[in-house]
């Protein structure tokens, strides 16, 4: 976040959200105080930290098989038990990790590199250009997301590269609704006019006085999309048109697990719990970001 | 609100136009066609080329497009590659299932979801209310197939109560149907339930502070009567097109619970195109999917927009 003054003009700014320092200082605040959202942000913390120090971490490689210890119930040599493969379950939940952390990311990045611009011209300059990007846009939210990232995927067949097409692409048109909806209003703000005014040029205007306004709304969308795509790529690995097998993958294993649920349930739950963990984890920190930048949506006092 | 209404209309020409290009191109990214995988091991270059020409794939793209428009308009969706069969045939059978899963799914979210959230909203800040808000957030945070996994270990498997896949066709056996789809069900809605219940509550919160709940309590009222009479009223609005989007939603969802449940709705239909590659398919069910979720959508704007009259000058 950009931590900055805004100058003077921000006084007549009458929206009490994170315009300055200490609004800022207050939003910080608030989100310290909320407990769900901190124990959100230390389990994050967590999986980031599996994501990168996966090969430190992990006891066995993900992908290899040991075919003398297939099925073993949890156990101290395996502590999270192995599958079908005699694969180690524990490794390959941390590797998983890194799989659905870096498409998350990366799915997220490029719908918010796109999104965000598209609701900018749309919002702040309008025109017919910005017109027809949101019809372009609302056409794409008239699909059921999730069937939008199966035809994509499905039909490019699979692969990491893929699916962050697929996952960005259904993220785009959010980004750009909301951004061009909080443009369109912060546009009206006394402080743009009197940039205006001052003679500043759309470029300065943009990014001085429009964009750090919107970085509220921008995080906090960026963060529940976050736990979203980390859904939306379970299940299109789950299907079966994720990222390619021997990958580890939460998804795909919990599917794989599947078929030996009845004898051997940490197939199951082992898998099914890292993706709750993970994405309860996320929406608490979403919304404790919410409540803490938006001080209106804050749970009654 | 009639303007509204034929203002609203006019639009969809154009969003159905945009909406059947999207699909058109997307099925158009991937390099190659089907031709190679129909033909099988028969293949030879002529053979390939007649078939192309067959299916009318040798034609500029735009020339396609139009003409695949122009067969969508009057009904035509194709055949399939794996089976030759009508395309929206098959779809039209298969609807009822999907619409069946889907409202079943919605009718325990709200049965659920909207006396949590009241509750919750009128018992704020105290532990039913973080308990139930707890447990929405939870049902928004496990992913449906999820859910579905641990529902199966429980009355499946363990409680052998509820079968776990395959199942007739709600046209054949309704009854029979909805018995199989009672765990699907469960799982595609917990979503709803959830964020029916976060949604309700916290528009409750934000009603029940308002001058004329103080109104309604000054002057004596129950207050039973002021939750459910004055409140619950104006609270319910935006829980409405919740509604509406989680039900739109729910017929994506529906491929997931589908293909694990095997149960014969539009979702395993285009599960099984996926692994088969059947272009002609997933373009019919992509668009006709997008077709059901903007009249719902439309539906609950026109629906909002008649409960709230302020919609209609925005």
């Amino acid at each position: 976040m950009t931590a900055e003054a805004n100058g003077p003009e921000q006084i007549l700014d009458p929206i009490p959200a994170q315009k300055d320092y200490r609004t800022r200082r207050l939003a910080v605040r608030r989100l310290l105080q909320n407990r769900m959202a901190i124990l959100g942000a230390a389990i994050l913390l967590l999986s980031i930290l599996c994501a990168i120090a996966a090969p430190v971490l992990a006891p066995y490689e993900p992908i290899s098989m040991d075919l003398s210890a297939t099925f073993s119930p949890p156990t101290g040599e395996h502590l999270l038990g192995t599958d079908s493969f005699g694969r180690d379950i524990l490794s390959r939940v941390i590797y998983g990790t890194r799989v659905s952390l870096i498409i998350a990311l990366a799915s997220i990045g490029w719908a918010a590199a796109v999104g965000i611009p598209i609701g900018l011209i749309a919002g702040y300059f309008g025109g017919p250009l910005g017109n027809v990007l949101m019809r372009l846009m609302d056409a794409f939210l008239s699909f059921p997301p999730l069937l939008l990232a199966i035809a994509i995927s499905g039909t490019l067949g699979g692969g990491q590269a893929t699916v962050i097409f697929a996952l960005g692409m259904i993220w785009v048109p959010g980004f750009a609704r909301l951004v061009r909806g909080s443009a369109l209003s912060v546009r009206e703000e006394p402080f743009v006019t009197a940039a205006v005014g001052y003679g500043a040029s759309s470029a300065r205007i943009l990014w001085r006085h429009i964009i750090p306004n919107l970085v509220g709304i921008i995080v906090v969308e960026g963060t529940l999309g976050f736990s979203h795509v980390i859904i939306s790529e379970a299940t299109l690995s789950f299907l079966g048109i994720g990222v390619p097998p021997p990958a580890p993958s939460w998804g795909r294993d919990l599917n794989d697990g599947r078929a030996y649920m009845s004898d051997a349930w940490w197939l199951v739950i082992v898998p099914a719990l890292t993706i709750i963990i993970n994405v309860l984890a996320i929406n608490f920190l979403g919304d404790g970001l919410r409540d803490a930048l938006d001080p209106r949506t804050r749970k009654g006092e | 609100m009639l303007t509204y209404t034929a203002r609203r209309l006019l639009q969809l020409p154009l969003l159905l136009l945009f909406i059947s290009f999207i699909v058109f191109s997307l099925m158009h990214l991937a390099p190659g066609d089907p031709v190679p995988l129909m033909l099988g091991d028969i293949r030879t270059a002529e053979a390939e080329a007649a078939l192309r020409h067959e299916l009318g794939l040798d034609r500029p793209l735009p020339m396609q497009y139009v003409s695949w428009v122009w067969n969508a308009l009057h009904g035509d969706l194709g055949y399939s590659i794996a089976n030759k069969q009508s395309v929206l045939r098959e779809i039209a059978s298969r609807l009822p299932n999907t619409f069946t899963l889907a409202f079943m799914g919605m009718t325990w979210a709200v049965a659920i979801g909207i006396p949590v959230g009241i509750y919750a909203a009128v018992r704020q800040n105290s532990w039913v209310d973080y308990l139930s808000m707890t447990f929405a957030l939870a049902g928004v945070s496990i992913p449906n197939f999820v859910l579905a996994m641990f529902l199966i270990l429980l009355l499946a498997v363990r409680l052998d109560v509820l079968p776990i896949s395959g199942g007739p066709s709600v046209l054949e056996d309704p009854l029979g149907a909805m018995r199989f789809m009672l765990m699907p069900a469960l799982a595609i809605g917990g979503y709803a339930a959830g964020e029916i219940a976060r949604m309700l509550r916290s528009s409750m919160v934000e009603v029940l502070n308002q001058d004329y709940i103080v109104t309604a309590r000054g002057k004596g009222l129950p207050e039973r009567r002021v939750h459910w009479q004055h409140a619950l009223k104006n609270a319910l609005i935006p829980t409405l097109t919740v509604l509406g989007i989680d039900f739109a939603y729910m017929l994506g969802g529906s491929v997931v619970l589908e293909q694990i449940f095997s149960l014969p709705g539009v979702g395993h239909y285009m599960m099984q195109a996926v692994f088969w590659r059947d272009y002609p398919v997933i373009q019919g069910v992509t668009l006709v999917v997008a077709l059901v979720f903007i009249v719902i959508n439309f539906a609950t704007d026109i629906a909002y927009s008649y409960i709230d009259p302020r919609i209609r000058y925005e």
